[in-house]
């Protein structure tokens, strides 16, 4: 998977490209850990997504968490069929802000 | 027998042809003897009586010529007394002679001197001077003695022979003598004359009387004998001696003689031998030919008799006995020529009822038993309706239709595991009741090592090792073996001598899988059995048989054939297995019509219903898990499967796999992959601890996000985007299976 990064400021984007599972999920939280304190609302670009897993579930969720609690805001866009069938399954559409 | 029956016949008559023919013999010697004897013995009789009677009137012409030679004498002694001197004078005595009758008259004086005779030279001769004369010289002593004497020699003249009579003179002392010459005497005795009365005295035909005076013949036929001595003529004195009747000769010819003394002579009769038996010979030769006709009628007519009321009737009892072994029992024996033959049809008709009573009740009992057997054998092959349930990835089915009530021919399918299907068709040598025990033997010794083993060389080599052990009866077995692994499709098998068989790929043409095929089973010890593998796909048909289809027979004796069987199933438009069993058995009936079937006929055919399953082995480790879905999508694919129901299926595999490789402690895991009946098939297996992912409860997922673990939204979601999943833990392994409709999204 590879993820690209575009920072500016408060706003930061993620674009993703492949799949999100168990096995690229570590590459996704690395990836947030580099992001700078200040970055509050984060973009996560799915359009070139193929699919999620849990794994990565868990990190959206605790990325939700934590910008949520920093008074920030995790914003899914371009969400494919497959993957907004497993945030509805979920119950993470209700809780996640989809654009 | 007949032959024998003749001979003994021939023999017995030709011996009492013999014996007749001998005892009449020998009667009829005897007879011809005896009569012969008789006849000799009567005719010697008659020769006595003619000997009797010749010399009585020999002697009564002696007396009467005595008598009127001493009255002549005694008349001259008279003329003597009257007239002594004239009649002394030699005229008067010669005139003298005349009137008397006589041929010499002589006058003897006193002193035995003739003094006056008829004969000149006689005067003066003294009757003393020679016996002849001398005898009459006692009448001078005695005058009253008359003397005639037999003819003889005179004293004179011993030349000449006079018979004489004299008396004593009664003119003075002297003697009268008057004398005769014996020719007139002689002539008397020549008319009585036995010698020539004898000839006439025949004996029979040719025999005829002997007289004999001593050993001299006096009188005879021929007359050429008379005069010989007997010997001389073959009869021998001391045989005569023995009075009784008795074998001589008489003219160089044998004859049957007998003799007898009487009255100083022998009188012999005799007739020839050739007489004799004259009678006997034309009597046996009588008896001869009437002896042949009636032996020969009597031969003739019993060996007819016996032709007709013996030999007839065996043969017919005969004949209808070689019917009857040869097999038609329903042949009755129907000699009623004579009792005996009655009661020996009769006999033999109750026994051949009772046998074919037996045999019917032999035969009934036995097809009894051949239902029960056939009904045994048919229940020992596996009901192939009901074998393959609707989740199975096969379908199969199988027939096998034996020549008799039971056959050696076989099919045996079976899944000694949940994985493997175990199918086989196998011909026994021969047919019947040794056929279908050694199928019965061959079938559970397979299916007994299949249990414990999966290679079908590996089945084969043992089986024929085991079947090779005591095979007394050298029956052998031909054998295709496969075993289908089920989820992969994966098809090994091995061929022990059988027949090739058909496989059609997905919706192409059947072909003959041709491969090598090694020896039958039961066949040799020790034979090593080559596997071949090749894979069942969708729709992929493997169609089984054994020779009782394709050299099967029609009325004109054409086999069924191989490209016919390939044809038939080649026209077939539904390949369901039980279809294809179906056609080919009917195409068979049509091909046979009323032919009877010699063989067994057995089919199988197999179908896979989905594709196989293709199976991953990797270590349970994280890093597998691309190699993992690689290989999953990759199957998925190429089978057709959407993108969004893949991804679906690799969100599940992520979830499954990592729960694997992170949690479970399993080393290695296994992943097995495909598409079956519309649904894409994945199942892990791994050798860590027991754990069923199911049993968790699902997560809240109506929490508000502050409230929300991660934890358990994994196996949660394979279970929403899965249609099917189940878990279970066996063989020390978990396994984990799920599957996903790919036809129809689910929402």
């Amino acid at each position: 998977m590879n993820i690209t990064t575009t920072n500016s400021g408060t706003e930061t984007e993620l674009a993703f490209e492949g799949r999100l599972d168990t096995t690229t999920s570590p590459q996704l939280e690395a990836e947030l850990a580099k992001l700078p304190a200040e970055a509050k609302n984060i973009t996560f670009d799915f359009a070139k997504l193929e699919y999620l897993s849990s794994a990565g579930l868990r990190v959206i969720l605790s990325t939700h968490k934590k910008l949520t609690a920093a008074g920030g805001l995790l914003t899914v866009k371009n969400v494919n069929e497959v993957v907004m069938n497993v945030f509805n399954l979920t119950g993470f559409s209700d809780i996640l802000h989809i654009a | 027998m007949k032959r024998i029956f003749q001979k003994w016949l021939f023999i017995f008559v030709l011996g009492a042809f013999v014996f007749t023919w001998g005892v009449s013999f020998v009667l009829q010697t005897r007879e011809g003897e005896r009569s012969a004897v008789e006849q000799i013995q009567l005719r010697l009789g008659d020769a006595k009586v003619e000997v009797a009677r010749n010399s009585n009137n020999l002697l009564n012409i002696k007396i009467l010529t005595n008598s009127d030679a001493v009255a002549k004498a005694r008349c001259v002694a008279e003329i003597l007394h009257y007239a002594p001197a004239d009649v002394l004078s030699v005229e008067n005595l010669r005139r003298l002679l005349g009137v008397i009758n006589a041929d010499e008259i002589d006058i003897i004086d006193s002193n035995g001197v003739i003094r006056a005779s008829t004969v000149d030279k006689y005067v003066g001769y003294n009757m003393d001077s020679a016996s002849q004369s001398r005898e009459f010289l006692a009448i001078l002593g005695n005058p009253g003695l008359e003397i005639a004497q037999s003819p003889q020699a005179i004293g004179f003249d011993s030349g000449v022979t006079m018979q004489y009579a004299g008396v004593a003179r009664l003119d003075a002392k002297g003697i009268v003598q008057i004398g005769y010459v014996p020719r007139r005497l002689q002539d008397a005795m020549d008319m009585a004359d036995i010698a020539k009365v004898v000839p006439t005295l025949r004996i029979g035909r040719q025999g005829g009387i002997i007289l004999a005076s001593g050993d001299t013949i006096l009188s005879c036929l021929p007359l050429s004998n008379v005069g010989k001595k007997l010997i001389d003529v073959g009869i021998d004195d001391d045989e005569i001696a023995s009075k009784g009747p008795f074998w001589g000769e008489v003219s160089g010819e044998a004859c049957l003689c007998s003799a007898e003394d009487y009255l100083g002579l022998r009188i012999i009769g005799w007739m020839p031998r050739s007489e004799v038996y004259a009678g006997r010979q034309e009597w046996m030769l009588t008896l001869t030919f009437c002896l042949l006709v009636i032996f020969a009628s009597v031969f003739l007519l019993i060996s007819k008799l016996v032709q007709n009321v013996v030999i007839k009737g065996i043969d017919d009892i005969n004949a209808s006995v070689a019917r009857i072994t040869g097999g038609d029992l329903d042949e009755l024996v129907q000699v009623m020529t004579n009792k005996e033959f009655v009661s020996l049809s009769y006999g033999i008709n109750t026994m051949v009822n009772a046998l074919k009573k037996a045999i019917a009740e032999a035969k009934s009992r036995i097809d009894a038993e051949l239902q029960v057997a056939k009904a045994i054998q048919h229940s020992a092959l596996p009901e192939a309706a009901t074998f393959a349930s609707g989740e199975d990835d096969f379908d199969i089915a199988a027939e096998m239709f034996t020549a008799k009530e039971v056959g050696g021919d076989f099919y045996d399918f079976f899944r000694p595991d949940a994985g493997h299907l175990v199918f086989m068709v196998a011909d026994v040598s021969g047919k019947g009741i040794p056929a279908a025990l050694f199928m019965m033997k061959c079938k559970t010794l397979i299916n007994s090592i299949a249990e414990t083993e999966l290679s079908p060389a590996k089945i084969l080599t043992e089986a024929n090792n085991r079947l090779c052990e005591g095979n007394e009866v050298e029956m052998f077995v031909t054998v295709w073996l496969g075993v289908l692994e089920l989820e992969s499709g994966r098809l090994t098998y091995a061929n022990a001598g059988h027949n090739f068989p058909l496989l059609a790929r997905s919706d192409c043409y059947f072909e003959y899988l041709r491969h090598t095929s090694g020896l039958v089973l039961a066949g040799m010890e020790g034979i090593k059995y080559k596997e071949f593998e090749t894979r069942l796909g969708r729709a992929d048909v493997l169609f089984l048989y054994t020779d009782g289809v394709t050299e099967a027979i029609d009325g004109a004796q054409n086999a069924y054939g191989d490209e016919r069987l390939l044809s038939v199933l080649n026209a077939q438009q539904d390949r369901k297995p039980a279809e294809l069993v179906k056609g080919v058995t009917r195409d068979l009936q049509n091909f046979t019509k009323n032919e009877p079937q010699f063989d067994d006929v057995t089919m199988l055919a197999l179908r896979c219903l989905g594709d196989g399953l293709e199976k991953l082995v990797v270590d349970a480790k994280i890093e597998c898990h691309d190699a993992v879905t690689e290989f999953i999508e990759k199957i998925l694919s190429a089978r057709g499967c959407p993108d969004k129901s893949l991804m679906e299926v690799d969100i599940a595999v992520d979830e499954i796999f990592s729960n694997i490789a992170q949690y479970s402690g399993a080393s290695e895991a296994s992943v097995v992959c495909g598409v079956r009946k519309g649904r894409a098939v994945i199942r892990f297996e791994d050798d860590g601890r027991p754990y069923d992912p199911l049993s968790a409860s699902d997560p809240d997922v109506t929490l508000a996000a502050g409230e929300r673990e991660a934890g358990g939204l994994g196996v949660f979601l394979v279970k929403k985007m899965m249609d099917r999943v189940s878990y279970e833990y066996k063989d020390g392994r978990n396994r984990f299976l799920m599957e996903k409709n790919l036809t129809v999204d689910k929402a």
